[in-house]
């Protein structure tokens, strides 16, 4: 969904006239698709304890093959759920398989693109399991590509997306208040959305934002150590580096997407309305986007989200693209058919017409 | 060309078209019949009636709510044919062996001799569900791919008892008997005490027919058990409840799903106060949702078959029935069976095991039922729950998180 314009809904209309009050982009609204991932599969009914809140924590470990494409996903996920009652849910995603892990109170269970949890919560479970994804199918859900040449890897953000946003005519003072909010909101699990009065008409703009990714990076050979960074890509600072790294070194990194909104909630003074009102969206829509990657697979409910992505080079080749997601393998010999069928019977009526 | 060889070649392809088109309208009369896949119903019908008769009426109840099940093959309904096992692992191959010839669409089976049947089943792709015993070798989806079962695992049930009776501090005497059943608890047991083993004061290995077990009980007092855990059949549970209440020793009692057997209360019909806190593990019968799903279901049963009264009484008076918590599951395996046809849309019978394995149905309690590639048991160790008996009838414990959520069912009339 890279690239693709993404407009919000919001309580606003392009080129209205008169003052109202008008709601700025949520900040915990998905922009785009993905993630967290889908899969095409069966709908069950979910069933959640009550009261329903789920922490949702996730560890994504990528293989990264020497070309740069991505050679495994594994996910380890785990869901805490609490409250008292039954649970029944699927986690969509294009899987191969998937086990337990040690902490885990529950079983899960594996079904055609989504992984299975039912039982019941005395008041806590937890629910732990590795998840072997199709790697094909789920690159590009991935925060960051990376890039091997000689001597160095590049390393790409790739959460930006085109968002349409708008401009009109808001006090200053109010705008820079909303500012205010949002940077001392920004670090909220669940921030709120705020509004500002608009007075006559708005207009719309093409934004793009991107979830900014705080990087630990490690270099090493032969198991010595050869560097260590720590850095950010996005948001406020460009959305690729590269970093040093020798033919034969060994490269792990981590990514975790972070809520960092300073560099658009403290304007320069004299800064007019307009741009006011585009960075206090800008910086909502950076936030929704963080928060949408920091849950890789879906959650059955409300609570925490966290993903850490750890990449790591590995000398597998890279993996192929998934053949399908949507189980249509068999339409295409069945419409040879039904064409092969029309273009018989119409030769026989030819054939009979011309005897 | 000669007008005369263009006159041929008309009246083949007038030949050719006609002969399609009562092709045609034969496959349309086909699809327009009701055709009839049998499952068998593989159970002790002859030595433990109880038993058999539960199981084949969920199997005909479901059945008969399945109705006509459309498939691209066409339209089929399900129909049910009983072969008695007599418990005889021999004869429920015999069974099996049965089925295949008469190209059942599944088997539903109480559990004896499935070690040996499944092979030929599997062989013809026929998926046995078990619906009865809960034996921990049974089912194994990797090796024994098209075994299924709806009942309650001998490895939840000792888990569960272990979660409900370590913390207590209880000093367990942990009886079984010497049955097939007995075998199976014990190693399950055996399992779930295993980290905990300051928790069981001794284990004993009754004999099933022994009509006085006095002297093991006997023994279980003197090694220090503050409980007993008797995982045996219903008889041996009345036995060691006559053994310990003789003796004025009121010892709590716990026991697995066969301690709800009628059996227990009929043998005890003329003391009942002995059967009074007896505490027994098995599935819920209704889900947190609430019993209306349930209700529903046993009214169902009961207009079919009517109310199953087990001959013994309350303190007023009042007859006393037995639930009917396995036909439960033999229904829920048929709908889950139907459900699975539904979705693959053929009776083709490797198509109608995968689709086994993505299906889920609402069960007959509310419970979600269903399978996956990793797990072919149907109820989750989770819905394990406790009862405790009360003038003859029993009720949710309120010391146990899942128990306390659940209703009390109604058995007197």
């Amino acid at each position: 969904m890279r690239g693709a314009i993404v407009v919000f809904v919001a309580l606003w209309s392009a080129g209205a006239a008169g003052a109202g009050t008008v709601l700025l982009p949520s900040p915990t609204r998905p922009l785009g698709s993905e993630p967290p991932l889908r899969a095409v599969g069966p709908v069950v009914q979910v069933q959640l304890p009550r009261p329903p809140r789920i922490d949702n924590s996730q560890q994504v470990l990528v293989g990264v093959a020497a070309s740069g494409a991505v050679a495994s996903v594994d996910v380890r996920q785990q869901l805490t759920l609490r409250g008292l009652g039954d649970f029944f849910f699927q986690i969509p995603a294009p899987m191969r398989d998937v086990r337990a892990l040690p902490q885990s109170q529950s079983e899960p269970g594996l079904r055609r693109n989504a992984v299975l949890w039912q039982g019941f919560s005395p008041g806590r479970r937890v629910l732990a399991a590795e998840l072997e994804l199709v790697a094909g199918g789920v690159a590009s859900a991935l925060p960051l590509r990376l890039e091997r040449d000689a001597g160095s890897i590049t390393l790409r953000n790739t959460t930006s997306v085109d968002v349409e946003g708008f401009t009109g005519n808001a006090r200053p003072s109010a705008l820079r208040r909303v500012l205010a909010r949002i940077r001392r909101q920004a670090t909220l699990r669940r921030p709120l959305a705020p509004a500002v009065e608009i007075d006559g008409t708005t207009t719309r703009r093409l934004l793009r934002v991107d979830a900014p990714l705080f990087i630990r990076a490690s270099v090493t050979r032969e198991g010595r150590v050869l560097r260590r960074m720590r850095f950010v890509v996005g948001g406020p600072r460009p959305r690729q580096t590269t970093i040093r790294a020798p033919e034969g070194a060994d490269v792990t990194l981590s990514a975790v997407p972070v809520p960092l909104v300073a560099d658009l909630t403290r304007p320069r003074r004299g800064a007019t309305a307009e741009e006011l009102l585009l960075r206090a969206q800008r910086a909502l829509l950076r936030l929704a986007r963080v928060n949408q990657y920091r849950s890789f697979l879906a959650s059955p409910g409300l609570g925490p989200n966290g993903t850490v992505y750890r990449f790591r080079t590995v000398d597998a080749p890279a993996a192929q693209p998934a053949p399908t997601r949507h189980g249509d393998g068999g339409l295409l010999p069945v419409l040879a058919l039904v064409v092969g069928g029309i273009v018989a019977v119409a030769g026989g009526v030819v054939l009979w017409a011309h005897l | 060309m000669p007008p005369g060889r263009f006159a041929v070649l008309r009246g083949l392809l007038a030949l050719a078209f006609a002969l399609i088109l009562i092709a045609l309208g034969c496959g349309g009369d086909d699809a327009a019949s009701v055709r009839s896949l049998t499952i068998v119903v593989n159970a002790p019908f002859s030595k433990t009636p109880y038993v058999g008769e539960t199981i084949a009426h969920g199997v005909e109840l479901a059945a008969a709510v399945a109705g006509p099940i459309d498939t691209k093959d066409g339209t089929v309904e399900l129909r049910v044919r009983r072969l008695d096992n007599a418990l005889s692992p021999r004869r429920a191959i015999a069974n099996v062996r049965r089925a295949v010839a008469d190209d059942a669409v599944a088997i539903v089976d109480e559990g004896t001799g499935v070690d040996g049947s499944w092979t030929i089943a599997n062989d013809a792709r026929i998926p046995i569900g078990v619906t009865y015993q809960g034996g921990m070798g049974l089912v194994d989806v990797d090796r024994r791919p098209n075994v299924f079962r709806i009942a309650p695992t001998d490895r939840g049930i000792a888990f569960r008892l272990a979660e409900y009776l370590i913390p207590k501090r209880l000093r367990v005497a942990i009886l079984t008997d010497d049955s097939a059943y007995g075998d199976e608890g014990r190693a399950a047991l055996a399992q779930s005490f295993g980290s905990n083993p300051e928790a069981v004061a001794i284990q004993l290995r009754l004999p099933a027919d022994a009509p006085d077990l006095s002297p093991q009980v006997l023994r279980a007092r003197r090694a220090g058990a503050t409980a007993l855990l008797v995982w045996a059949r219903p008889t041996t549970i009345a036995n060691v409840l006559t053994a310990a209440r003789s003796r004025r020793w009121s010892v709590p009692v716990y026991a697995p799903p066969t301690g709800a057997d009628p059996l227990v209360r009929q043998q005890l019909a003329d003391q009942p106060q002995w059967v009074d806190g007896l505490t027994f593990a098995s599935g819920r019968m209704t889900a947190e949702l609430g019993p209306q799903a349930w209700q529903t279901f046993e009214a169902q049963f009961v207009n079919r078959y009517g109310p199953d009264a087990i001959g013994v009484k309350t303190s007023e008076g009042l007859d006393v029935l037995q639930p009917p918590e396995y036909a439960m599951y033999a229904y829920d395996f048929v709908n889950v069976l139907a459900e699975a046809l539904r979705q693959a849309g053929t009776d083709d019978r490797g198509a109608l095991l995968d689709a086994l394995n993505e299906v889920t149905v609402r069960g007959a309690n509310g419970d979600e039922r269903g399978f996956n590639l990793h797990n072919h048991e149907g109820v989750v160790d989770d819905d394990v729950y406790f009862a405790r008996f009360d003038d003859m009838t029993f009720a949710p414990v309120k010391d146990d998180p899942l128990s306390s959520t659940l209703p009390v069912i109604d058995q007197t009339r």
